[in-house]
C-alpha cells in the first residue's frame, strides 16, 4: 500500500520550471534545482569507534571519511562532515529508506545512523553567479580558491542553518531543515534575481 | 545668482543633457555632474537653510563632509531625506528639494531665529529644562519638537529592495587617489586578492580634481589608465559608488554600495543599495585628507567653500561660484587654487595669507596679503559681493563672488580610530595623525600626513606592499611613476578669527558658533566630549568631519591647554549616514524572520484552518465552519474529540533521535525522574530541571531498543533543550558513548484522540492496538498503511483514549487524509492549538505558561517526580531553602463564581477584601480557557499554599482592564480527575 504514497517535498508547489528576474545577455546567473526524493542521513561516531568507522566506510562504502568541512563521494553517495565525527550521507538516486538501512546494517555499533530523508530538503545551486548568490547569505569564504570542490560548510542563509557543499566549480548542493525549506527557497530564490536564474 | 558653468572643460559629458528639478524649477546638467555641481552650474547657489538660525547656505565641500546641502532626493516611498547634493549623481528626472525651509528656500520664516541668536547660545536646549517648569510644557518643548530633525519621511513604504552581502580579500584598499591606485597596484601584482573601494562614482579621488600630472600625463589620464590596469586584473575587484562605513574586530569592515541611487527607477531585480560585509587581511586606509575651514566672520555665506572643494568643482565639474573670487588661507593650498581658478579665467582678486610669511610660490599677478585675515563676508541668500578683511590696518573691504578657504587639512582618520584607538596630535603637520593600534589598517597617503603627489604616490605602493607581505604574499619592488609637485605646506592654524564681525561658524550644520565653545568651557563643560554635547559641535549628521579640529582648537585655546590634551572625540561607525533600508537587507516583510512549516500545514490549510504563529512556526490554531468564531470552532472540536475523535498536527514538538550504549545512563541524569528501568516498548513523562533547580522543559521519552530512545521537548523549548544536551554531553559528560540528532523535521506527528481512536488507527497501523496489547504508554515502531515505517505511542495530552503517531514528514499528509479518510464513519474532525489547549487545562496539564522558569517542580504538584536515587541536573539546587519554601506559589485551578465571566491569563489573585498591591497578592493566573466540558471558563494559577486552599474563594483581579471578579479555587484537574478516559 505504501507503494503507492508519494514522499512529498516541502517544495511540492514551489518548484514552478522557468527563468525569473533579471535578464542579461550571459544567460541566467544560476540554475536552481530541488533533488528529491533525496535519502539523508545522519552518521556520528560512536565513542572511541572512529578508527573503525573509517576502515568500514573505506571497506563497504569505497569512501575515505572526510574531515569536518570536507566531502567525499562514491557509489551515489557523499558524505558532508558537518561536526566533529559526525556526517551528513547524502545519495539522491537510493530507493526510500535504503540508505539508512544500509549504513545502519554495516556500521552497526561503530555509529549512530539517524534518517533525516524526509527531514532535511536537498536544493542545488549552478552557475557563473552561484558564489555571489550564496555570497548574499553567509559568511563563509566562498571564493573559487578558497572553496572548492569537495568542501562544505555548515552555516547560515537568512538565519536558517544549511549546508552547503561544493560538488563542482560552480555548483552547489544546499541542505535545509525540512520545515525552513519553503522560506529559504524564496529567500534564495530573491537573492537571484540580479543575476536571473532558472528554476530546473 | 552668481554661480555659473565655463564653457570648456570639466570630466563631464557635454553632449548629454539630464533634465531633473530642484524645487520645482525644472534644471539641467550633463553626464558627470553631481546634483551639487549642476545646481550651481544652473545659477543655484543657494541651496538649504541651516538648522538653528535658518541662515542660507550653499555648499562647503565637493565631497562625503558637506554639511549645508543637504535635500530631499525622490518622491513618494522612494524620499530620502539629507542626502548630501555633493554625493549624489545626477540622473535624469532627479527630483530635488531643499529643507529646513518654510515655506521656501527664498523667503523662509524660521530665519527670524538669527534674530533672536542671542537666545539659542550653546546648552539653550539643557536650560529650557530648568525655568520655569510651565515654559518647558507648554513653550520650548512644542517649538523644538517641531524644529528637531533635518527634512522629513514620506511615510511610505520603500518601493525598493536592500541587500546585504560578504566579501573576502587579502587586501583592502579604501580610496583610488593616486596613494589607493598605487597600493592597489602593488598588492594586486603580489597575487593578492584586492578589493579596491571608493565612495565617489568614478574613481580617482584627487586625480579627478586636480590638475596634476603624472608620468607625463594628466591625473585623471593617468588614473583611468591604472584603473584599467586593475580592472583587468583577474585578483582585483574595483567596487566604485562604495563608502567604507566601519572597521570591526577581526578584520571585518563595513561598506555601503549605492548599487542604484543614481536612476531614476531603480530595476526592482537589483538592490538600491547593498552592504557589504569585507572581511580582509589587511586594509590600506588611503582615505586622503579633509580640508579644514577656517572660523570666521560669514564663512558659511553660499560663495564661501573650502579652497580644495572650489579648485574641485571648477577642474573636475567646470563650475564655480563666482566670477571672482578671493583666497583666505593658511595653507598653499590656496595658492593651488588661485592658480586654477586663475587658469579657468576667473578674476582672482587677492590672497589673503594668515601666516606672516608667504611661501615662495608663484602667485601669477595676484596680490598676496599676509598677516592678514578675513573678519566678514558681505552677502547673502543671492550670493557674495565683497569681504571685510584685517591685515592690522583696520577693516578693508574687497568686492568678490566668493571666497576659498584653507585652514590646513585633516588627515581622514575613522577607520584608524573605530576599534577605539584615538588619533594623535602632530605639532609638526598640525593635524591629528592616524593610530596605528592595528596593525592590519595601513594608513597611506595624505590619510597619513603624505602631502604632495610624488610622495603619495611611493608611499601608496610601499604601503600595498606592506598589505600584501601581511596577507602572506611575497612582493617585489613596484615601479613608482613621477609625479609632479608643487609646494604644499600647512604653517600653524588660524582656529578662529576673533576679530570677526560677523558670525563665525565651528559646525555649519548645528550652527555651532566660536563663541559656544569658550561658554561650554565656562560653564564647565571644558572635556570636549562634554563641550561636544553641550554645544552640538560635531553632533550633525556629518559628525564633524569639518568642524572637529576647529572646535578643538578653539576649546584648546579657550582653557590654554594644547591640542593634545583635549584631544578628540570618539570615533564611531558609520563615516557616512546609512540608510536604514541596507541596515535591514533583505531582511524585510516575508523574510524578516523564517517561518517553520509543518509538514501537515497544507493538509491543516485544505481543511480550511487558521493559523498562529508560535516562534516560527506556523500552526493550525482552529478549523473553522461557516459562521464560527474561534470559540464556536474551538469549542466544537473539543465536543466531537471527547464525543468520538479528532486528529491534531504536534509535528511542531521537538524530537531527538537518542542513540549509544551510555544512552540510558545519560537520560537519567537529564530528566528529575528515574528513566534507568524504562523497559523498551514504553514512553515515559519525564521533566527537567535547570541548573538552577527550576523546570526547564518537559515531554515524553520512549525507548525504542536497549540503546535508543526517542525523545519529544516542548515546540517553543525544543532548539534550547538541543541546546542544552550538547552542553551536557560536552561539557559534562563527554565520558558517555551517547550520540544524539535532532528528529522534528524528518517526521510529522500526529495526535489521534477521542473514545473512538483505537478503531480508528486499527484501520490504519498493522498492530494489535487491544489494552493488552498496547496499554497506556505503550511506544512502538510500526508500519502504517502497509509499509511506511512508523512510531505509534499512546500518550494523552488531551485526558481521552489518544495516540500520537509519527510517520515521515513527506507521508504526513497522506497518512492523515488516510486516518480522516477511515475516520469519517466514526465523525473524526481536526482540531487544533485551539481545542488542544482547552483539554489540557480542562486535564490540569502544564505547559510553558506554568513553566515559565520561576516554578519549582513542587510548584506544579511535581515534587515527588524528583528522584531521590539518582544524580540529575539541578538536584542540588532543587534543594534550596527558598525553593522548598511552603508559602510558595502552587498550581490550582480557578472558577469564576458566574461561568460566564470571561477572564484572562495575567489577572493577579487577591484575598477577597483585600485592595490589589504587591503586599496583598496571592499569585497569578497562567492560562485560561472556555472549558466546553464544564461549560465555563476555567484557569489555571499559581496561588500561596494554593494545594491546602481547594474551596476558598479569591479575587481575580485585572488590572489592565479594570476587571474584579469573584472565583473559587479548585484542583487544577477540572475533568476527569480518575483518568479513566485516558487509560481505557
Amino acid at each position: 500500500m505504501a507503494d503507492m504514497l508519494t514522499q512529498i517535498s516541502a517544495l511540492d508547489d514551489m518548484i514552478v520550471p522557468g527563468r525569473f528576474g533579471r535578464s542579461l545577455p550571459e544567460g541566467p546567473g544560476v540554475a536552481l534545482s530541488l533533488v528529491h526524493p533525496c535519502e539523508v542521513v545522519t552518521v556520528i561516531a560512536a565513542k572511541g569507534k572512529a578508527r573503525a568507522l573509517t576502515a568500514a566506510m573505506k571497506k563497504d562504502f569505497g569512501l575515505d571519511l572526510p574531515g569536518m568541512g570536507a566531502s567525499a563521494s562514491a557509489r551515489g553517495m557523499s558524505l558532508h562532515g558537518n561536526g566533529p565525527e559526525q556526517w551528513l550521507a547524502v545519495a539522491p538516486d537510493a530507493a526510500a529508506g535504503s540508505l539508512a538501512q544500509k549504513l545502519e546494517k554495516k556500521l552497526g555499533a561503530m555509529a549512530m545512523v539517524s534518517d533525516q530523508s524526509h527531514g532535511r530538503t536537498v536544493m542545488r545551486m549552478a552557475g557563473a553567479r552561484a558564489r555571489d548568490v550564496l555570497g548574499k547569505g553567509t559568511a563563509v569564504d566562498l571564493r573559487p580558491d578558497k572553496f572548492t570542490p569537495g568542501m562544505c560548510a555548515a552555516t547560515q542563509i537568512g538565519h536558517v542553518g544549511v549546508l552547503i557543499a561544493c560538488t563542482a566549480e560552480n555548483s552547489f548542493e544546499l541542505s535545509v531543515l525540512r520545515s525552513f525549506a519553503e522560506g529559504f527557497w524564496l529567500g534564495v530564490c530573491e537573492l537571484a534575481l540580479e543575476w536571473g536564474y532558472e528554476i530546473r | 545668482m552668481t554661480s555659473f558653468r565655463f564653457d570648456t572643460g570639466g570630466l563631464i559629458d557635454r553632449s548629454s543633457v539630464i533634465e531633473f528639478s530642484f524645487d520645482g524649477k525644472t534644471l539641467h546638467g550633463h553626464h558627470g555632474d553631481t546634483l551639487a555641481s549642476a545646481l550651481l552650474a544652473n545659477g543655484q547657489l543657494l541651496m538649504g537653510r541651516s538648522f538653528k538660525y535658518h541662515r542660507p547656505r550653499s555648499v562647503i565641500t565637493a565631497g562625503a563632509a558637506e554639511p549645508n546641502a543637504l535635500m530631499e532626493i525622490g518622491e513618494g516611498g522612494r524620499l530620502e531625506p539629507n542626502t548630501r547634493a555633493t554625493m549624489q549623481e545626477l540622473y535624469d528626472g532627479l527630483v530635488a528639494k531643499s529643507q529646513n525651509r518654510w515655506p521656501t528656500l527664498e523667503r523662509d520664516f524660521g530665519a527670524i531665529n538669527s534674530i533672536a541668536s542671542s537666545l539659542f547660545v550653546a546648552g539653550f536646549y539643557y536650560k529650557t529644562f530648568m525655568w520655569p517648569k510651565r515654559f518647558w510644557e507648554a513653550i520650548y518643548e512644542p517649538i523644538i519638537r517641531r524644529a528637531a530633525g533635518l527634512g522629513h519621511l514620506s511615510h511610505e513604504d520603500d518601493p525598493d529592495r536592500y541587500e546585504k552581502a560578504y566579501a573576502h580579500c587579502d587586501v583592502l584598499v579604501v580610496g583610488s587617489g593616486p596613494t589607493g591606485l598605487m597600493a592597489a597596484l602593488a598588492a594586486a601584482r603580489s597575487g593578492a586578492s584586492v578589493i579596491l573601494a571608493d565612495e565617489h562614482a568614478a574613481c580617482g579621488g584627487s586625480l579627478l580634481r586636480e590638475r596634476e600630472e603624472i608620468a607625463g600625463q594628466e591625473g585623471h589620464e593617468w588614473a583611468a589608465a591604472t584603473l584599467g590596469e586593475l580592472a583587468a586584473m583577474a585578483n582585483v575587484t574595483i567596487m566604485a559608488r562604495t563608502t567604507v562605513i566601519g572597521a570591526y574586530d577581526q578584520g571585518v569592515f563595513g561598506a555601503l554600495e549605492r548599487v542604484q541611487k543614481h536612476v531614476a527607477l531603480p530595476d526592482h531585480d537589483v538592490p538600491v543599495e547593498k552592504l557589504w560585509r569585507i572581511v580582509a587581511k589587511a586594509c590600506v586606509m588611503a582615505t586622503g585628507a579633509e580640508e579644514r575651514p577656517i572660523v570666521f566672520g560669514g564663512n558659511d555665506r553660499p560663495g564661501v567653500m573650502t579652497a580644495s572643494a572650489m579648485r574641485a568643482y571648477a577642474n573636475q565639474y567646470a563650475v564655480a561660484p563666482g566670477r571672482s573670487a578671493c583666497v583666505f588661507t593658511a595653507s598653499d593650498s590656496g595658492y593651488r587654487t588661485a592658480r586654477d581658478m586663475k587658469a579657468h579665467g576667473l578674476h582672482v582678486e587677492a590672497i589673503i595669507d594668515a601666516r606672516a610669511d608667504a611661501p615662495d610660490i608663484e602667485t601669477q599677478g595676484v596680490p598676496v596679503l599676509t598677516g592678514a585675515v578675513v573678519t566678514n563676508v558681505d552677502g547673502g541668500k543671492h550670493g557674495m559681493k565683497a569681504i571685510e578683511i584685517d591685515r592690522g590696518r583696520g577693516h578693508e573691504t574687497i568686492p568678490c563672488q566668493s571666497l576659498a578657504m584653507s585652514g590646513g587639512w585633516s588627515p581622514v582618520v575613522h577607520l584608524a580610530c573605530h576599534q577605539g584607538a584615538r588619533p594623535s596630535w602632530d605639532e609638526d603637520e598640525y593635524c591629528f595623525m592616524p593610530p596605528q593600534d592595528n596593525p592590519a589598517i595601513i594608513a597611506a597617503g595624505s590619510a597619513n600626513a603624505v602631502w604632495q603627489l610624488s610622495k603619495c604616490l611611493a608611499d601608496g605602493a610601499a604601503r600595498g606592499e606592506q598589505a600584501a607581505k601581511l596577507a602572506g604574499f611575497k612582493t617585489t619592488k613596484t615601479a613608482v611613476p613621477k609625479g609632479m609637485d608643487d609646494a604644499s605646506h600647512t604653517s600653524a592654524p588660524v582656529w578662529w578669527v576673533k576679530q570677526s564681525t560677523g558670525k563665525p561658524f565651528v559646525d555649519y550644520q548645528n550652527d555651532v558658533t566660536a563663541k559656544d565653545l569658550p561658554l561650554a568651557a565656562r560653564e564647565g563643560y571644558d572635556h570636549i566630549e562634554l563641550a561636544k554635547r553641550y554645544t552640538t559641535s560635531g553632533m550633525a549628521t556629518d559628525q564633524g568631519k569639518l568642524g572637529n579640529v576647529n572646535a578643538i582648537g578653539i576649546l584648546a585655546d579657550a582653557t590654554g591647554r594644547d591640542m593634545h590634551e583635549i584631544g578628540t572625540t570618539t570615533f564611531r561607525p558609520f563615516y557616512t549616514p546609512v540608510s536604514f533600508g541596507a541596515l535591514g537587507g533583505q531582511h524585510v516583510n516575508e523574510h524578516f524572520s523564517p517561518v517553520r512549516m509543518s509538514p501537515l500545514h497544507n493538509w491543516a490549510a485544505d481543511l480550511g484552518a487558521e493559523f498562529v504563529e508560535t516562534g516560527l512556526w506556523y500552526r493550525s490554531s482552529w478549523f473553522p465552519e461557516e459562521g464560527d468564531d474561534w470559540l464556536a470552532a474551538m469549542t466544537r472540536e473539543v465536543l466531537n474529540t471527547r464525543a468520538h475523535v479528532g486528529l491534531c498536527d504536534v509535528s511542531t514538538l521537538g524530537k531527538i533521535d537518542i542513540k549509544g550504549s551510555d544512552a540510558t545512563e545519560f537520560i537519567n541524569r537529564l530528566y528529575c525522574n528515574a528513566f534507568a528501568k524504562l523497559p523498551v516498548g514504553k514512553a515515559r513523562y519525564g521533566l527537567m530541571l535547570r541548573e538552577d533547580g527550576f523546570v526547564g522543559d518537559d515531554g515524553t521519552t520512549s525507548r525504542l531498543s536497549d540503546t535508543h530512545y526517542f525523545m519529544t521537548t516542548t515546540t517553543g523549548h525544543a532548539a534550547a533543550t538541543m541546546r542544552d544536551i550538547e552542553f551536557a554531553h560536552q561539557a559534562l559528560w563527554p565520558e558517555l558513548d551517547v550520540q544524539y540528532a535532532s528528529v522534528t523535521d524528518q517526521w510529522a506527528q500526529m495526535a489521534i484522540a477521542g473514545p473512538s481512536s483505537r478503531d480508528v488507527l486499527g484501520k490504519i497501523v498493522d498492530a494489535d492496538l487491544s489494552n493488552e496489547a498496547f496499554p497506556f504508554l505503550a511506544a512502538r515502531q510500526v508500519k502504517v498503511m502497509g509499509s511506511v515505517p512508523g512510531m505509534l505511542f499512546r500518550i494523552s495530552f488531551s485526558g481521552e483514549l489518544a495516540y500520537e503517531l509519527a510517520v515521515p514528514a513527506g507521508y504526513g499528509e497522506a497518512v492523515a487524509n488516510a486516518i480522516m479518510h477511515a475516520g469519517e464513519p466514526y465523525g473524526i474532525g481536526p482540531y487544533g492549538l485551539e481545542a488542544l489547549s482547552a483539554m489540557r487545562i480542562e486535564k490540569g496539564f502544564v505547559t510553558h505558561n506554568e513553566i515559565n522558569g520561576r516554578v519549582t517542580a513542587g510548584d506544579v504538584g511535581m515534587g515527588r517526580m524528583l528522584s531521590k536515587k539518582k544524580d540529575y541536573i539541578g538536584r542540588m539546587m532543587s534543594e534550596r531553602e527558598g525553593l522548598n519554601d511552603p508559602d510558595r506559589e502552587q498550581l490550582v485551578g480557578v472558577r469564576p463564581v458566574n461561568p460566564d465571566w470571561r477572564f484572562r491569563a495575567g489577572c493577579h489573585l487577591v484575598n477577597p477584601g483585600d485592595k490589589a498591591s504587591l503586599k496583598t497578592d496571592q499569585g497569578y493566573v497562567s492560562s485560561v480557557a472556555y472549558s466546553p466540558m464544564l461549560e465555563s471558563w476555567v484557569g489555571l494559577a499559581m496561588l500561596k499554599r494554593g494545594r491546602d486552599r481547594h474551596g476558598e474563594k479569591i479575587v481575580l483581579w485585572d488590572g489592565l482592564r479594570d476587571v474584579q471578579m469573584q472565583a473559587e479555587v479548585c484542583d487544577p484537574v477540572f475533568f476527569d480527575p480518575a483518568q479513566e478516559k485516558a487509560h481505557g
